[in-house]
């Protein structure tokens, strides 16, 4: 038996049995419900799917992709059991990770297919249940299903834009870049009320928004694509994109082509979770008020452990930026998307509702415990090792997409319709990338470079 | 004031032993599997039947309801104009499906409904293929017309009959009028019919399906 099932059927029985005592009356009964339903507190939110997270990241970081392939295969067998995505609260990470797999394999039509069931998945679970939401205050944060946060959502479209426009699709390349582009409209008119609830961190999509701007100017809608170059020219603040928006008209008389290398470099660095130092500090200054206003017969000891908060480790270094060498003449890549950056930014965002309903848990298990401590002096004494046992286990959401990159660079060049060799290389490593365009083409090149040792280009199969 | 004092007891107690059954619940249920519901929009567009239960998103459904009603209207229009006999069954090749929208909508889905209204309707035939060029469409005429395997007994020969054959490009647009609880999405498809010589425009047709789409 899993031992989520067996933490439900626990819980289930132990909350079963001690509403069942309740309503029967009598103080030892009432006092012995009570243990039990405190009790109960202690099986739920067990199991986090943290360790195949960490080892899938680890494979990817290697470069071993089969490895990383088998390990998300098997957790999505465990987790869906030959059910649809509905069944699991962890299935959306799990299909990003594969989608992002397969992109790095070169099998585009599978990553499609997962990037698909991973966007109907982002959009079933972010409909938020109330009492969910209650029971997030009560239990632990992990109770919410994965949703994928706001530069999840907006990496998940990007990426599965690349590998349509991997098959040649445009047109469905150009829809979820303009899903991007739509999400971040709405966000800036105060139309979108998750953003408008959760305050206003918006996502930094420019690298999108230049994407979109070389699709619709290869479609021949100029007009749009100045404006998107416009706004990737804000964001970004590169030459060479002004000179795009520019310079439109005449490579569309020219039939000049567009080469652009994308390079995923490094791995987002693991979510992690962490004590809250400043929470410890404040908790026991509580400890003591309840004290010496005589609220609280004694001290707690379970309120010591302060409340945890997610956060990415500071390691690994970032990676190199890659260069391109053409014609003797070589290249940096120009930074795109930071994700780390971005993530941590977010993160940063999202802490303060993260420790309002950490510290609101906090203080409904202390108000219980004060319960109990009236009752009894044994009875607060056993509450108060059980929630001490519970405030250790209770560990922060840290749910991620693993196989994210730390950053996305990337390179352009136009040219006229012909064969060309171009070099990308780091410090350590060197991929010859040979390339045949025809007239007014639109390529992108996808380079994959999650270590210094690994490099490599992902071919379309 | 004597006889309060129970009933406040009584009350602390029953809103005591209630709130303990509101926590005992709530770990009750967060074990169990979300319970969201599957967002739908309705169908409100004139003259169409009345569909509560469409898909949110623009899928096969949608694709069915536009593609069955394009195909008849130009069908239609071509065998009442041309008087043509039913057996000279005109040729669509389609070299493109473009999708104008911001949602990813699978072409191959749209490739194969097509071809499932083209049997249903039965009045003409297509050819389903995507993007293609000028050199690509040479190809493929000039394997209907020479190739051994287009050449067999129960295919009429060219001086028996005329079956007309065009280019044909189907085009996805959407717009949208945001609402205060809902939008409303008007997808609209436009099948256009080429001459396939000249590439003039021959014939043309749209439809538009509206939804109603409640937000979360």
């Amino acid at each position: 038996m899993e031992k989520t099932q067996r933490a439900s059927i626990i819980k289930t029985t132990t909350s079963l049995l001690s509403m069942s005592l309740l309503i029967l009356k009598g103080s030892r009964r009432s006092s012995f419900s009570l243990f039990l339903l405190l009790g109960s507190f202690l099986f739920h939110g067990c199991s986090h799917p943290i360790k195949p997270a960490q080892e899938i990241a680890l494979s990817y970081r290697e470069g071993s992709l089969d490895e990383a392939e088998g390990i998300i295969d098997q957790e999505l067998e465990k987790e869906l059991k030959s059910q649809d995505f509905k069944s699991s609260k962890s299935a959306l990470w799990l299909y990003l990770s594969q989608a992002s797999i397969k992109s790095a394999q070169g099998d585009t039509r599978a990553a499609i297919q997962a990037y698909e069931t991973s966007l109907d998945a982002m959009d079933y679970f972010n409909q938020e249940l109330t009492l969910e939401k209650l029971s997030a205050y009560l239990t632990s944060d992990s109770i919410f299903p994965f949703q994928g946060t706001q530069l999840d959502q907006l990496l998940a479209r990007f990426y599965f834009s690349l590998a349509l426009l991997d098959q040649g699709d445009f047109s469905n390349a150009s829809a979820l870049l303009k899903q991007i582009e739509s999400k971040r409209q709405d966000q800036l008119n105060g139309r979108d009320v998750e953003a408008y609830l959760e305050g206003t961190y918006t996502p930094n999509a420019a690298l999108a928004s230049y994407l979109l701007a070389a699709c619709l100017e290869r479609e021949g809608d100029l007009t749009n694509a100045k404006i998107l170059y416009n706004e990737a020219q804000q964001k970004l603040k590169y030459a060479f994109i002004e000179e795009d928006k520019l310079t439109m008209k005449e490579r569309q008389k020219k039939k000049e082509a567009t080469l652009v290398f994308i390079a995923h470099s490094g791995v987002l660095p693991e979510k992690i979770s962490a004590t809250a130092p400043a929470s410890v500090a404040s908790l026991q200054a509580t400890e003591l008020l309840l004290l010496a206003s005589g609220l609280s017969p004694d001290l707690a000891l379970s309120t010591n452990v302060g409340i945890q908060l997610p956060g990415y480790a500071t390691g690994p270094l970032p990676p190199e930026m890659l260069k391109v060498c053409f014609n003797n003449q070589t290249h940096f890549f120009f930074e795109g998307i930071q994700v780390a950056g971005e993530a941590r930014r977010e993160l940063d965002h999202n802490t303060p509702f993260i420790a309002a309903r950490a510290f609101v848990r906090l203080l409904i298990r202390r108000a219980l415990l004060l319960g109990a401590q009236k009752q009894s002096e044994e009875l607060g004494l056993a509450a108060d090792l059980g929630f001490l046992a519970l405030n250790l286990l209770n560990r922060a959401d840290t749910r991620y997409w693993p196989t994210l990159p730390y950053k996305i660079d990337f390179y352009r060049i136009h040219l006229p319709g012909g064969s060309y060799e171009f070099e990308v290389f780091g410090s350590f490593k060197r991929l010859l990338v040979p390339v045949s365009l025809r007239d007014r083409e639109l390529k992108i090149i996808n380079i994959y470079h999650p270590n210094q040792a690994s490099l490599w280009k992902a071919t379309p199969h | 004031m004597e006889s309060n004092p129970p009933l406040k007891m009584s009350i602390k107690k029953i809103f005591s032993y209630l709130l303990l059954a509101a926590l005992c619940s709530s770990f009750l249920f967060s074990g169990c599997s979300s319970r969201r519901k599957i967002r739908t929009a309705e169908d409100i567009t004139p003259g169409n039947p009345k569909e509560k239960e469409l898909d949110w998103k623009y899928g096969a459904n949608d694709i069915r309801i536009q593609t069955t009603k394009v195909t008849k209207v130009l069908m239609d229009r071509w065998f009442s104009k041309t008087e043509a006999s039913p057996e000279a069954k005109p040729r669509l090749i389609i070299t493109e499906i473009s999708n104008l929208t911001d949602s990813y909508i699978s072409t191959a889905t749209i490739r194969d409904i097509i071809e499932g209204v083209a049997v249903n309707d039965g009045r003409f035939r297509i050819v389903v293929g995507d993007q293609m060029d000028r050199e690509e469409i040479n190809a493929l005429l000039e394997d209907f017309s020479t190739s051994q395997r287009y050449s067999s007994e129960t295919r009429l020969e060219s001086k028996h009959s005329t079956a007309a054959q065009f280019l044909a490009k189907i085009r996805l647009t959407k717009a949208v009028t945001q609402q205060p609880k809902y939008d409303l999405e008007d997808w609209r498809m436009t099948l256009t019919l080429y001459d396939i010589e000249t590439g003039e425009v021959i014939d043309s047709t749209w439809d538009v399906l509206r939804k109603k789409v409640a937000f979360r």
